[in-house]
């Protein structure tokens, strides 16, 4: 041990010597591997995410280039996945659809996170009337069936890529909330938040200092599920004809529309728009699975 | 418990009208003239006039919620704007029935396959059956139910000539076809719950597997059967009842798009056209009974939720 660094005094840099330094992404990376379907999701939502930033690269065509004389031409070398009644490469549809997807589901997500979790913060920590009057708040909204709820806000707003951001950032937001106002009231009964208030730490420090690294591991899987739940949703009000409008191309709208007319002949339109979808939902709920059991201390080593 | 039902029944009032003004002031967030919808563009300013005056839309917003919400409370939910001859009461009533058959039976069959996997997972942890049933199981959850439902519509179609019949026809007219109908669509619905029950069903054993009183169990000399289905299933299943009826309410939400694919009339098609054709009072209505059968179920999940752990009482 020692040859890996001078011999210190302090307890703090022997700490330091005993145990290598590894930068925390690293350990993380290699606990995930002895979960093969987490680790597995990871590498997939990592070339989904290659696969939309890079899309002009990746695809081998314009997703919007009609071709007259190429239509429902069935999966072949030149079109690997087939062309769409339009002569449209459908492989090319799909990638440029992955960045759609992703780029609602980190936006509504990112923000159903954050949102969700300072008001769940909040609440459970406050509680009282203020906390009640939150939850209610939560309450009213949950009420409503989600799905429902997206699609008379998307409906009556508009389809647009927008109108659907807020649509799922508004139904998805208070289960977050809810699930972090739980934990946070019994995080706060722990001992050391009495001790940070005993010493007179503010309120913010307690919250952010104190609460949220405690709360972190639960935010993240619920980051993951989210994901895949808004994704999801996404392709759901695309499907019905709420999502963002055509030309874009979505994996919801894909499958949906006067495209359906021609599934009997060209079967695998109706296919690789749906298989990407549940590739990509599926793995972000893998990779929140796989979140969950390494990142509760409870489980940790089990 | 009889408090604690009421407590709850009391709580649901204010739940319910703070649903009901959401839904009012989303279905006038963005200003549309219904009327002007409704008769074209060739009109006289005084017909439409006349019209937003029958409608009663020439009032002020905040008149118009309290003149609606005033009739609701006594039961009235008011009639269609495009169909008025009927209430919007009755045309619920009308389609609420298809509804709940296609999400009871999607939830009887989600329920009971989601525990069989959920249990046979769980007893053999971290083995391939464990690894196959919770990919297979997860699938439920990832793929969408308007792709599962495309492909069930179409493959036998393709592959041995038989479709699922296009109309929809009462179970009183021809119960045979109307089965093929609803069938296939609950089991399409249904798919995504065996995932989230069979999840829920396999951590919770595990957990409960873990606990003392198992291991008494198996150091009596019990029998591993008896261990997991006398001692530790039961325990493990009362929080499934929790997710079980909270899944049987988003299943009321997952009709809308089931619905729609195979082209059943229920609520869902029904709201959806409603929404697109800004039928406020028909919108406003279904969502209120929606979210009203939303919280009975989940109040009743609660309830037998103290029924069958006894270490819950609620005061």
């Amino acid at each position: 041990m020692s040859a890996q660094g001078p011999i210190s005094h302090t307890a703090g840099e022997i700490a330091v010597v005993l145990r290598p330094k590894q930068p925390a992404i690293i350990q993380f990376m290699k606990r995930l591997m002895h979960k093969p379907l987490g680790f597995i999701s990871f590498l997939i939502i990592l070339g989904v995410v290659f696969c939309a930033l890079f899309a002009d690269i990746v695809a081998p065509y314009d997703p919007d280039l009609t071709d007259r004389t190429a239509t429902l031409v069935a999966p072949n070398v030149a079109h690997p996945l087939g062309t769409d009644p339009l002569g449209r490469d459908v492989l090319s549809r799909i990638i440029y659809g992955a960045r759609i997807s992703l780029f609602i589901g980190i936006l509504a997500t990112g923000t159903n996170v954050i949102l969700g979790a300072t008001i769940g913060m909040i609440a459970g920590y406050y509680g009282g009337r203020l906390g009640m009057i939150i939850m209610r708040c939560m309450d009213v909204v949950m009420a409503i069936p989600l799905i429902i709820l997206a699609i008379v806000m998307v409906g009556i707003l508009g389809p647009s890529t927008k109108n659907v951001i807020l649509a799922i950032i508004v139904v998805g937001t208070p289960s977050v909330a809810r699930v972090t106002e739980g934990i946070v009231l019994s995080v706060s009964k722990n001992v050391y938040v009495d001790g940070g208030k005993a010493i007179g730490a503010t309120d913010f420090r307690i919250l952010f200092r104190y609460i949220l690294p405690n709360i972190l591991h639960v935010t993240m899987v619920q980051f993951s599920i989210g994901m895949g739940f808004n994704i999801l949703t996404e392709s759901s009000l695309s499907f019905l004809g709420l999502g963002s409008p055509p030309p874009t191309p979505t994996w919801g709208q894909m499958l949906s529309g006067s495209g359906r007319r021609y599934f009997a002949l060209a079967p695998w339109l109706a296919i690789w728009p749906g298989l990407a979808i549940t590739l990509v939902v599926y793995s972000y709920n893998m990779l929140g699975d796989a979140l969950r059991d390494l990142l509760d201390p409870r489980m940790r080593g089990s | 418990m009889t408090r604690f039902i009421v407590r709850r029944l009391l709580m649901l009032i204010p739940v319910l009208l703070g649903v009901s003004l959401l839904i009012f002031t989303l279905m006038r967030v963005v200003p549309t003239d219904v009327a002007a919808m409704m008769l074209g563009e060739n009109v006289s300013t005084e017909t439409l006039a006349s019209l937003r005056k029958d409608l009663g839309l020439d009032k002020p917003i905040p008149l118009q919620y309290f003149e609606w919400i005033s009739n609701v409370v006594r039961g009235d939910l008011g009639r269609s704007i495009w169909l008025p001859d009927k209430t919007v009461t009755e045309r619920l009533l009308q389609r609420l029935p298809v509804t709940f058959e296609l999400a009871l039976i999607a939830t009887s069959v989600g329920i009971i396959s989601g525990i069989s996997f959920g249990v046979l997972a769980a007893v053999r942890q971290d083995t391939w059956v464990d690894n196959v049933a919770r990919a297979v199981g997860i699938i439920g959850l990832a793929a969408p139910s308007f792709w599962i439902a495309t492909i069930v519509i179409l493959f036998p179609a393709i592959f041995w000539g038989w479709s699922i019949p296009a109309a929809y026809v009462d179970l009183t007219e021809n119960p045979g076809n109307h089965l093929m109908k609803i069938v296939p669509a609950a089991l399409v619905l249904g798919f995504s719950l065996t995932a989230t029950v069979m999840r829920y069903s396999r951590t919770t054993l595990l957990e409960v597997l873990r606990q003392d009183y198992v291991r008494t169990a198996r150091a009596k000399g019990l029998t591993e059967r008896v261990v997991i289905y006398r001692h530790a299933l039961k325990n493990a299943l009362i929080p499934v009842v929790t997710i079980s009826g909270q899944a049987f309410a988003r299943q009321l939400g997952g009709t809308v798009i089931i619905e729609t694919v195979f082209n059943i009339p229920g609520v869902g098609l029904l709201m959806i056209g409603a929404i697109t054709a800004r039928d406020y009072n028909m919108v406003q209505g279904g969502i209120l009974i929606l979210a009203l059968f939303l919280a009975f179920s989940n109040l009743v999940v609660d309830v037998l939720y103290a029924v069958l752990d006894p270490r819950i009482r609620y005061s």
